[in-house]
């Protein structure tokens, strides 16, 4: 999770380059989890976090609070997680329909598994609530503020994903 | 759900320790960063040079168009700011397309922002831009009051902000116009919400290619036209029910799709189902070939009753020779009651177009957007061959549209488009003409 402190004076210590290596070294690791934790895919998630920190880069100066890096990273990954989402289903509809290839899962999954499977299967912004409430262990408040929606909008989101994760749990 | 919760946080916990990337950065990565931080100084460069030469002409414009405009009967006039008590559009189903659709959850949301939580609501240009964000994907979305000194205009209560993607690395973008309100309580401390979508005035989406398109109980043709700066490749839509949806989940919408954009800049479906009562708001994104949006359409719709009448009509001369209009052509038959003010501002004045019109002449008046153009021409004194039609809007029924005009001259020389909404009205029998019956000025700066 994100939780290193970078100090304002430290980020003025060193060139812009340099920032961004320290910052990328300190960061990078927990902004790829999250992003693998809300795009189920690991080359994905790693393109995200190079991605966010290119856009990361050249910005430290326009930071209001340049101790939330981790907050504006943060952000920056969720946001481009759900660009990929918004790309990859308007590409799907232009793709020619294939046939469902039958599932590569074995059908004797743990119950986590399951719940891990069925948790890719959520809606993309049920899924980042639910990451970034248990994962993260942010507010309501500031899951929010990350999503860019309003708090009751996250207690939905919320809701309607632990309830079908739930629905899962109940089946077995 | 508590038995959940405990499962679900270990399994992030065991599952977020799957990956594991460089420990330093990647030096293709920097390079990146590097080129990306160009782009962007010299854009906000421009951006930056484009506000304050736009502000000196916004002057200008508002100076001129005041001037002249206040010339004109006082519908035309500037409006003096006057407080509108909380609620909706009785006209439409929904109070607003995002983020709350319905009046409780504005209330909610209003006393939580009163309680201290989601700030940002009270702020319509951040709420824009998150609307780009949440609902566009314009993940580094930039938002702007269309007025250049940051006053939200409170004419009709309302703010209009215009939105765009963070430029840099994408290309250039058309963007759109949100109109938000505050529904919840106007003044200080009021949330705004976002009541509709257009596309900027660089393009343009026209949705009058349909006869009848978005009638409830009767098929759906979706079609149109799109006018933009950048190649667009499909166009989604979702029409959404009721009065609890979020727009960014075209899912949630019963009638949904995409349409391939023709060569032609046409689309065109039909779907199969009549609309529903229920249906609430059509939503529209246009996307390019790399699926980013480039503009999109919220329109919101009127309760199925308001949505069948006929066009307004006229009474033949041979009743009405002394332009006192009837209950029926222009509203409630009183004295001034005439709806229009452009080209006709009385029921004889109108009979005399509508002659003309019959003949031959003046055939722009059958066409609401060359009726806008012909306003802004030879009321506001626009030169005629610098003109953009950048939106007509049609009511549902055809009777009512709003079309808003661009000076392409103001715009290309000094970054600032000048930009009129004109309202116009269709009447007469049996080929009914377009009357302009208002217009609002809007000046903005083009990011």
């Amino acid at each position: 999770m994100m939780r290193t402190e970078v100090g304002r004076g430290e980020l003025e210590r060193v060139s812009e380059s340099g920032r961004l290596g320290e910052l990328y070294r300190r960061h990078a690791g927990d902004a790829a989890r999250l992003a693998y934790l809300v795009t189920g895919d690991r080359a994905l998630a790693e393109d995200i976090v190079q991605e966010a920190f290119v856009r990361m880069y050249g910005r430290f100066r326009d930071l209001r609070n340049p101790d939330a890096f981790d907050v504006y990273l943060r952000r920056t990954v969720v946001n481009l997680a759900r660009s990929h989402f918004r790309r990859r289903k308007v590409e799907r509809k232009h793709l020619p329909r294939v046939e469902d290839e039958p599932s590569a899962e074995p059908p004797d999954l743990g119950e986590r598994e399951r719940l891990w499977t069925v948790l890719q299967s959520l809606p993309e912004r049920q899924r980042t609530a639910i990451v970034l409430r248990f994962y993260e262990d942010l507010s309501e408040a500031t899951t929010a503020e990350v999503m860019g929606c309003p708090v009751g909008t996250v207690k939905s989101l919320v809701s309607r994903g632990l309830e079908r994760l739930r629905a899962i749990v109940v089946e077995e | 759900v508590s038995e959940v919760e405990p499962d679900l946080k270990e399994l992030l916990h065991r599952r977020a320790q799957d990956i594991r990337i460089p420990p330093d950065l990647p030096p293709p990565t920097l390079r990146r960063a590097r080129r990306r931080r160009g782009w962007s100084v010299a854009f906000v460069g421009m951006t930056a040079l484009a506000m304050i030469t736009g502000v000196v002409v916004a002057f200008q414009l508002t100076s001129t168009t005041s001037r002249r405009i206040g010339e004109s009967p006082s519908p035309l006039g500037p409006t003096e700011p006057t407080p509108v008590p909380p609620g909706t559009d009785s006209d439409f189903a929904v109070p607003s397309v995002w983020p709350e659709t319905n009046l409780d959850d504005v209330r909610a949301e209003q006393a939580a922002v009163d309680g201290g939580a989601d700030s940002w609501r009270t702020d319509p240009t951040e709420t824009a831009r998150r609307f780009a964000v949440s609902v566009l994907g314009w993940d580094q979305a930039v938002a702007s009051q269309m007025y250049p000194d940051g006053v939200v205009p409170t004419d009709d209560g309302d703010a209009f902000v215009t939105a765009g993607p963070y430029a840099s690395g994408h290309g250039l973008i058309t963007g759109v116009t949100l109109d938000l309100s505050q529904r919840g309580r106007r003044g200080q401390g009021g949330i705004w919400s976002v009541v509709d979508v257009v596309p900027d005035v660089s393009g343009g989406i026209d949705l009058s290619c349909g006869t009848n398109p978005l009638v409830p109980g009767n098929p759906v043709t979706l079609c149109g036209t799109l006018s933009l700066p950048d190649p667009a490749e499909s166009v989604r839509y979702g029409i959404f029910d009721g009065n609890r949806f979020d727009l960014s989940n075209f899912d949630d919408a019963p009638f949904q799709g995409t349409i391939v954009v023709g060569p032609d800049d046409q689309f065109r479906t039909e779907m199969a189902g009549p609309l529903s009562d229920q249906a609430s708001v059509l939503f529209l994104e246009v996307i390019d070939g790399r699926g980013i949006v480039l503009t999109a359409l919220a329109r919101r719709l009127s309760p199925s009753g308001a949505q069948t009448s006929p066009p307004a009509t006229i009474p033949p001369a041979t009743t009405q020779p002394t332009g006192a209009p009837t209950t029926g052509c222009c509203g409630d038959g009183g004295e001034n009651a005439f709806p229009g003010l452009w080209p006709a501002g009385s029921v004889d004045t109108f009979r005399f177009y509508e002659d003309e019109v019959a003949k031959g002449n003046r055939t722009w008046q059958l066409d609401a957007s060359q009726t806008a153009q012909q306003f802004v021409s030879d009321v506001l004194g626009w030169p005629a061959s610098d003109l953009q039609i950048s939106t007509v809007f049609t009511s549902l029924d055809g009777s009512e549209a709003f079309a808003t005009v661009a000076s392409a001259t103001v715009s290309s020389a000094a970054g600032v488009d000048a930009w009129e909404v004109i309202d116009l009205v269709r009447m007469g029998a049996p080929t009914p003409i377009w009357v302009a019956t208002g217009a609002r000025s809007k000046l903005f700066d083009v990011m």
